[in-house]
């Protein structure tokens, strides 16, 4: 504020204006010696400490499950510290499900939402008590799915093992059996992430028949599960999953065959699943004009057959021709069991890729 | 050569899913070999925690390891006698980076391929 002479010298009450006169006098001394002007200051356009300073700008985009803002301050306030309080809502009018971010004086953030779809805005002030009002992202903004590159190392995707999981009859039960590509008693590798470990073979002994045992690694011992999500915690390492099939004597089951044009096999329905399979059955076909029909890929569970897929259609065929059905034991021992999915007990992904926690 | 690795963690029984637990190496190569023989059944979902099995009695665990380990032998002889007869010296591997160092044998690790008289 600006203290005029004049002003003083007009003040009638003599005490008062000797005073002030005193102080004016000192403070000018100051002046003339410092090269200050407390008397009258130039620089008094700016605002008090508590009034909201003006907006600042956000920008916010979305990639790979996460935000990424950017906020850009008011030229006005550079010489001030200016604190932004960043929020986001699934609601347009932030009505409900409001999140808001810690107070930050920093210029960009990151917020780690995946599959999110917000809106966002922002509101500054000096002293965290006095806001502006709000600045809204146009718009909502979408974090869109994190990529398996985006995770961290250690989480439990993106790992695969080249593991075998079988198991073979031991008397009353089974044991599932853990090994390497070079049969039982090798080790194998185990990727997760980008780290690459080789971990032990193993034999798990006294498991029950007529299960379908998930096994996993802890770091020192393998644990043999139920079901898949039961290996899903953070301190194991999914392995495989393994048919574990009664011992004794195996059920056969039985197929027909599905005809098209021209006595074609286009199917092969199995009529009865059997029993206490562990490995693909063989099929041929009492024929007496059809030829060259070959059945596809067996899917094994549980020591049922479930399906057959197509093969060569062949031609020819008639309504009256049988399918014969022997084998169905692995390795031609009974009981024990075998992988699931015929590819060595390993989890693969839903595109068919090895190494996934889809079996 | 497989042995069973020395102390009370690699042979042991875990009472919370009641699984004997036995760790078998391979004191040249680095291999290793684990044992476990569930003496419970129907585990937590959740936990983990198996119920014990009422009849243990027929599980005969040093028969067990016997029998794992004179596989596990039977492969390893198999590999020396291949090296041995071509004259190829075994050489130990990455693996043996696994291996805690208690439990790594300093003689024999890089096994000359000479023929015994």
């Amino acid at each position: 504020m600006a203290l005029n002479k004049a002003q003083v010298q007009a003040i009638k009450d003599v005490d008062i204006r000797n005073a002030l006169l005193g102080m004016y006098d000192e403070l000018d001394s100051l002046h003339q010696a410092t090269g200050t002007n407390f008397l009258n200051p130039v620089n008094n356009s700016q605002s008090g400490a508590s009034a909201p300073p003006p907006q600042a700008s956000l920008s916010v985009v979305g990639s790979n499950g996460a935000f990424s803002g950017s906020i850009t301050n008011p030229s006005q306030s550079i010489n001030k510290t200016l604190w932004h309080e960043v929020s986001y809502s699934t609601s347009s009018s932030f009505s409900s499900g409001v999140t808001t971010l810690p107070l930050t004086t920093a210029t960009n953030f990151q917020v780690s939402a995946p599959g999110q779809n917000v809106y966002f805005r922002l509101r500054s002030s000096y002293d965290k008590k006095n806001w502006n009002s709000y600045t809204f992202q146009s718009g909502s903004v979408a974090a869109g799915l994190q990529s398996s590159a985006a995770t961290e190392p250690n989480v439990p995707l993106n790992q695969t093992n080249y593991a075998n999981v079988d198991s073979k009859a031991a008397g009353s039960s089974a044991n599932v059996r853990v090994y390497g590509t070079a049969g039982p008693g090798t080790m194998y590798p185990s990727v997760k992430g980008s780290q690459e470990s080789i971990l032990p073979s193993a034999t798990v002994i006294g498991v029950p028949f007529n299960t379908n045992p998930v096994v996993a690694y802890d770091g020192q011992n393998y644990q043999v599960r139920s079901t898949l999500p039961e290996v899903f915690a953070d301190h194991l390492t999914p392995v495989g999953t393994v048919s574990v099939v009664g011992s004794g004597t195996v059920t056969l089951p039985t197929v027909s065959l599905v005809l098209g044009t021209g006595g074609a096999v286009i199917g092969w329905n199995v009529t009865s699943q059997g029993n206490g399979l562990t490995g693909p059955v063989t099929l041929s076909i009492n024929t007496t004009g059809g030829s060259g029909a070959t059945p596809g890929v067996q899917t094994i569970q549980n020591g049922k057959l479930i399906s057959i897929a197509p093969g060569n259609p062949g031609a020819g065929y008639s309504s009256g021709d049988t399918v014969n059905v022997s084998g169905g034991v692995f390795s031609g021992a009974t009981g024990g069991g075998r992988s699931i999915g015929g590819n060595g007990g390993r989890f693969v992904y839903a595109d068919g890729t090895t190494g996934g926690l889809n079996s | 050569m497989w042995q069973k690795k020395p102390g009370h963690d690699h042979d042991h029984v875990d009472g919370r899913t009641h699984t004997h637990n036995i760790h078998l190496f391979n004191s040249v190569t680095g291999a290793e070999h684990n044992i476990h023989i569930l003496l419970g059944v129907d585990g937590c979902p959740t936990c983990g925690r198996a119920y014990p099995k009422n009849d243990l009695g027929h599980i005969d665990p040093k028969a067990i390891v016997d029998e794992a380990l004179a596989m596990l032998r039977e492969n390893h002889a198999a590999v020396l006698a291949y090296a041995e007869r071509h004259n190829i010296p075994v050489k130990v591997g990455p693996l043996h980076a696994l291996i805690p160092d208690g439990h790594k044998l300093h003689q024999g690790m890089l096994v000359p391929a000479r023929r015994q008289k």
